[in-house]
């Protein structure tokens, strides 16, 4: 009974973790403690000395108002559907904690609990999640075997009071039926299933199909519901889903220079890892897609070279990813690279943006950079082809960016007539960008990751682009705004201008002689042509801002956070980007071990064997003599065994433990001929129950069988004299022993 | 023995909440929905392989009591044991599966399932369920369905085991109004009388010899000073009033007299005579009183007049087994009745008919159970309301009873 009375309390805990899940995937830390509490103090007001619970009506209205404000909540433009469905539930379970609870309640609460914690799987995979969600899991099956019997024992009592006649007073037991032990059987029971049922499922997991269906209904989410992302090779202005202000480490980086030493870098380290160059209306960019080219990485870290480069002022950087990310970094021009296994990359020309390909990771690489390169070597990274177009029509949304432009390098005084050269065209790309960058930093724009309170919408119902809103209305925006805006202006006064997305690196950790790179780094920024190849990077966000944001240094948290960041990044390499190829990569991998385990298994033996027979001088009839030896071996092992389990059988039937030493061995030697007795009625379709005298079961065969009983009785005799009147049987009265058991046997017509 | 899984509702929950889970993992390749959707799966395996299991390793006998009384609860028990030498049992439901005939404990009381919570490797252990007879007769028992959703819930698992047994059940028993069975046992001559054999009486049966662990008090001290030996007085052995009850069931049920404005069916007062005859010989066998049965109009042989708790439970069981459906006999042992030195109390269904019986006997009708009884022993079955089924037999002694006399 103490098993079932523990129930609600654990039903309590397993709900309250379901809640925890959902929160950590909603990554609501005020919501966590505002839930957490109210189901704490649920179980102090109805389990407690009071023992209150909240009325039906009450809590019928209490669900009536929630299910309006769901409801309400789902139909705003910019709602949360999963989240808005999770909160209804945990609501709904809050109310249920505080009602009075049947078995059946208590099923609801747990299903309720599962499909939250189902709700938090949808949402993008985090390890704190995944934590939670394994003692979830661990909890949950113990939890969900103890509400059978809860609920079993519930429903029969209820049932068995319910058929008590209304005359008759008298209550009948209500005790459930159980035999000792129940609390050890339960939790080895709870024990072995979760251990099979954890061993199924990542067999499961690891042998389901992937890749096939793949948003066929579209995302479950929207971007927006991932409020940390870090890196994406997009941007949004609406959703800003890159902004974040997560501390966990995305990558570390060490820098080292032409001679192989590591040094720092004075200014801040840009790690690009995308360029877009299309803009749409309502605040998007994308990267158009240039010519790929595929490039094979060489084995064992040696470097692959994109074109010809000058090796001597070349830098190289060693990332170890902490995130799962196909893209490949760099902080300037990429002229080679190595991986520690051979890998396929691509790599878009025009912009020198590399990634992995076929679905694949890279935990770690090294990129050979240049800072300075010369238009030759650009030339030649490029494949000689032409940049890629620019698409930015923020001319055509609204006139007022040009006038702004133009007056903006007008009061710089910059003539704005087009150019005649080339380089001039380039001198006046670089200046002019100068002079608009300045104008974000003057302090007439501020930053800020809060748009709540900006909206899109004008007055008269029209939908202004974010974009144009920032630089003449609101001028408030975080990186992506700044840079889109300095983007819009150079655009307009016909300056080929892209944005550039990756991170801003400022924190260096001097002990381990490297760059530490977290999610909060992922920045914005842009890059002008100043060149037929060559992009400047010029970033319109004020430079004490950056300061504030990326050159903050690590706080005592940071510290311990590497530890996570680790496991972090086991989990992201390990189990989140699990798909297709890991699958099938390790489906080979394993293949080919087993058969070369196998195959080298062989071989040992084989060595193995040719060394005794060398050693021995054996000869060729070695090998048979070796063979007889171990299969004589196998025999000999197998006979040990089969004695042993005699010995196990006669030791427990015959309740010998007690015994010790020479009076024990001479019973094992002795009694071998009662089991034999023993398992040939059990053969017969006669068996002994064990609490029956032998004699009384002699009796009972005498009905059908006389002559077996009377064989038996004899037998029984023998087994009295040595069990119980300690004398010792000799070798003749041994040897009768079993030729009445071959007697009994043969009585019964069973072969012998 | 026939194994099935059953789907339940929480089973068919379950079920979509895989396919839901499908659906989610493989629309968004979401790994950790991969990986529920493997716990589910193989919860879904392991439910099933462990509960067939358990179920494989049961084994079941049924203990019924030795018999029933209508008004009374009747506890059955189930001899469970796991057969298996590592698995624990948990969460065994026990039903009675219904029996499709007349006789079948279903037509007499609501079946009530039995559960056991838990079974150790290599145990036993008895469970109980508690059965509470409507009416009296022979309950013919089937297969009993042994079903678990243990470990998760997801299926049922069930067994069918063929388990032919049946248990009589005696009729309702009334405890009778004080008086009631001092007024119709004899007294006189018919009464309570001295046999002809010695005992521990208290009238004078003999004398003899004084022998070795005699009591002083035995010994006739007057007597044995005239014989100059000690001798003894004994005593006679006191014998018991006898009565016999008759139940007149010659009469076929439809033949019976019955009102039209009574509450009674002719088929209610057959059963009211056979439960008076009842708490008669319950009473005058409590009190001390010899007894025998006769029941004319049934196959059923006469017992004799004897008193002991097998005789006691012999005429029970006699009374119980009567079938009111079969063709009566006609009676022709009235001179046997008459010629006997015994009381005789003939209980008759509708009217009296003094025809049987002597002058001597008592004749009582069924509808003087109310004027005779106090009140049921145990529940009254006509007056159950918790089960559905009492309304369905449409027994209208509540009037009746309430009639009674607290």
């Amino acid at each position: 009974m103490r098993l079932l009375k523990g129930f609600p309390i654990l039903a309590l805990a397993v709900v309250l973790l379901g809640i925890v899940g959902f929160s950590v995937a909603q990554q609501s830390a005020g919501l966590l403690m505002l839930w957490s509490a109210l189901v704490v103090i649920s179980w102090y007001i109805t389990e407690g000395p009071r023992g209150k619970s909240l009325p039906r009506w009450t809590s019928n209205v209490l669900v009536l108002a929630i299910t309006i404000n769901v409801l309400v909540e789902f139909f705003q433009p910019q709602s949360q559907v999963l989240g808005v469905l999770g909160r209804f539930v945990v609501w709904l379970i809050v109310i249920k904690l505080y009602e009075h609870k049947a078995a059946k309640d208590y099923g609801q609460l747990l299903a309720m609990s599962l499909v939250l914690m189902l709700i938090g799987s949808i949402r993008p995979d985090s390890l704190v999640f995944a934590v939670v969600l394994f003692f979830y899991a661990g909890l949950g099956i113990y939890v969900l075997l103890l509400f059978q019997l809860f609920a079993s024992h519930e429903r029969t009592n209820a049932a068995r009071l319910k058929s008590i006649p209304r005359q008759y007073n008298l209550l009948p037991s209500l005790q459930p039926i159980l035999s000792p032990g129940i609390g050890l059987h339960f939790r080895t029971l709870v024990c072995g299933i979760g251990i099979v049922g954890l061993a199924l499922s990542s067999f499961l997991f690891i042998i389901f199909p992937r890749g096939i269906g793949e948003r066929s209904f579209g995302k479950f989410y929207r971007d927006s519901d991932n409020n940390i992302a870090g890196y994406t090779d997009e941007v949004n202005l609406i959703t800003g889903n890159r902004i974040t202000d997560s501390r966990r480490a995305v990558m570390n980086l060490t820098l080292r220079d032409a001679q192989g030493s590591p040094f720092k870098q004075e200014s801040p380290l840009r790690l690009k890892g995308a360029v877009l160059d299309t803009y749409k209306e309502g605040g998007r960019w994308f990267s158009s897609h240039g010519s790929l080219s595929r490039i094979a990485t060489k084995a064992d870290s040696e470097f692959t070279p994109l074109g010809e480069f000058e090796a001597a002022i070349s830098v190289t950087q060693k990332i170890e990813m902490l995130s799962a990310n196909k893209t490949i970094f760099s902080m300037a021009y990429p002229v080679a690279i190595s991986t520690p296994k051979q890998r396929s990359i691509d790599l878009i020309r025009q912009t020198q943006i590399m990634t992995v390909r076929d679905g694949q990771y890279l935990r770690r690489y090294s990129v050979k950079v240049q800072l300075k390169p010369t238009d030759a070597t650009l030339m030649n990274l490029a494949d000689n082809q032409a940049p890629l177009p620019v698409l930015l029509p923020f001319d055509s949304l609204d006139p007022r960016v040009r006038e702004k432009a133009i007056n903006l390098l007008q009061e710089a005084g910059l003539d704005t007539s087009p150019q005649n050269s080339a380089a001039d065209r380039w001198l006046f790309n670089r200046k002019a960008a100068k002079i608009l960058t300045k104008h974000f930093q003057d302090g007439n724009y501020h930053y800020t990751t809060d748009l709540s309170n900006i909206t899109l919408i004008t007055s008269d119902g029209r939908t202004v682009d974010p974009t144009i809103q920032f630089l003449f209305n609101t001028k408030r925006g975080h990186c992506e705004y700044f840079a889109s805006a300095l983007a819009a202006l150079c655009s307009s006064v016909d300056i080929p201008v892209r944005l550039a997305i990756g991170y801003l690196v400022m924190e260096y950790d001097d002990s381990s002689q490297r760059y530490v790179v977290r999610e909060s780094n992922a920045h914005a920024w842009v890059e002008v042509q100043t060149g037929l190849h060559r992009w400047e990077t010029f970033d319109p966000t004020p430079p004490r801002v950056i300061n504030n944001l990326h050159g903050s240094d690590a706080t005592w948290a940071d510290q311990f956070r590497w530890l996570l960041s680790t496991f972090e990044a086991q989990w992201d390499f390990g189990f989140v980007s699990y798909d297709q190829q890991s699958q099938s990569q390790l489906i080979k991998a394993l293949d080919d071990r087993w058969s070369n385990r196998l195959q080298s298994v062989i071989n040992s033996l084989k060595e193995w064997a040719a060394a005794i027979n060398r050693a021995f001088y054996l000869g060729p009839a070695g090998y048979i003599w070796m063979g007889t030896v171990g299969l004589a071996l196998v025999i000999a092992i197998l006979a040990l065994i089969k004695l042993m389990r005699r010995s196990i059988k006669i030791r427990t039937t015959l309740r010998l433990s007690h015994l010790r030493g020479s009076e024990y061995q001479s019973m094992l030697r002795q009694l071998g001929f009662y089991l034999d007795m023993l398992q040939v009625l059990e053969k017969a379709k006669r068996r002994k129950p064990s609490w029956q005298p032998p004699l009384q079961h002699a009796a009972k065969l005498e009905v059908e069988h006389p002559l077996a009983a009377k064989t038996m009785r004899k037998i029984i005799e023998l087994f009295y004299a040595a069990r119980y009147g300690k004398q010792a049987l000799d070798r003749d009265e041994l040897k009768n022993a079993h030729l009445l058991v071959q007697s009994l046997a043969t009585s019964l017509d069973l072969k012998c | 023995m026939k194994r099935r899984y059953h789907t339940s509702i929480p089973g068919l929950l379950y079920l979509g909440l895989i396919g839901l889970t499908a659906f989610t993992a493989v629309n968004n390749q979401n790994n950790v929905l991969f990986w529920i959707l493997g716990l589910l799966l193989s919860g879904l395996i392991v439910s099933s392989i462990v509960s067939g299991m358990m179920i494989r390793s049961i084994r079941i006998r049924r203990l019924l009591p030795a018999h029933g009384i209508v008004g009374e609860p009747m506890i059955v028990r189930y001899e469970v044991t796991n057969r298996s030498r590592f698995l624990p049992i948990f969460n065994i439901h026990i039903k009675e599966r219904n029996v499709n005939e007349p006789s079948g404990f279903n037509n007499m009381m609501d079946p009530i399932s039995a559960w056991v919570m838990h079974v150790g490797p290599n145990e036993t252990v008895h469970g109980e369920a508690i059965l509470w007879p409507r009416r009296r007769g022979k309950a013919v028992f089937g297969s009993i369905r042994i079903w678990t959703t243990f470990p998760l819930g997801v299926f049922r698992k069930s067994i069918k085991i063929p388990l032919p047994q049946q248990a009589l059940v005696y009729p309702q028993l009334y405890e009778l109004k004080p008086g009631v069975l001092e007024a119709v046992t004899p007294q006189g001559l018919l009464g309570a009388t001295v046999s002809r054999h010695m005992g521990s009486g208290d009238d004078y049966y003999g004398m003899r010899e004084f022998r070795h662990g005699d009591s002083m008090r035995q010994v006739a001290w007057k007597r044995s000073a005239a014989m100059d030996q000690l001798v003894c007085i004994e005593r006679t052995t006191p014998a018991p009033p006898k009565v016999r009850v008759v139940v007149n069931l010659t009469t076929p049920t439809d033949k019976l007299t019955v009102g039209s404005d009574e509450l009674h069916s002719p088929h209610e007062l057959e059963e009211a005579a056979i439960s008076l005859a009842a708490s008669i010989i319950c009473a005058a066998d409590l009190s001390g009183f010899e007894i025998g049965l006769k029941l004319p109009g049934t196959k059923l042989p006469s017992i004799l007049v004897r008193r002991n708790v097998w005789h006691r439970a012999k005429m029970l069981s006699a009374l119980a087994s009567i079938d009111l459906k079969q063709p009566r006999t006609k009676f022709s042992a009235t001179s046997q009745i008459e010629s006997e030195q015994i009381a005789q109390i003939i209980i008759h269904p509708d009217r009296v008919v003094t025809s049987i019986g002597g002058s001597m006997a008592w004749h009582l009708s069924a509808r003087q159970l109310d004027t005779l009884t106090l009140r049921t022993i145990g529940w009254d079955a006509a007056q159950l309301t918790a089960h559905d089924s009492v309304a369905k037999t449409n027994y209208k002694k509540d009037t009746i009873k309430s009639e009674v006399p607290a």
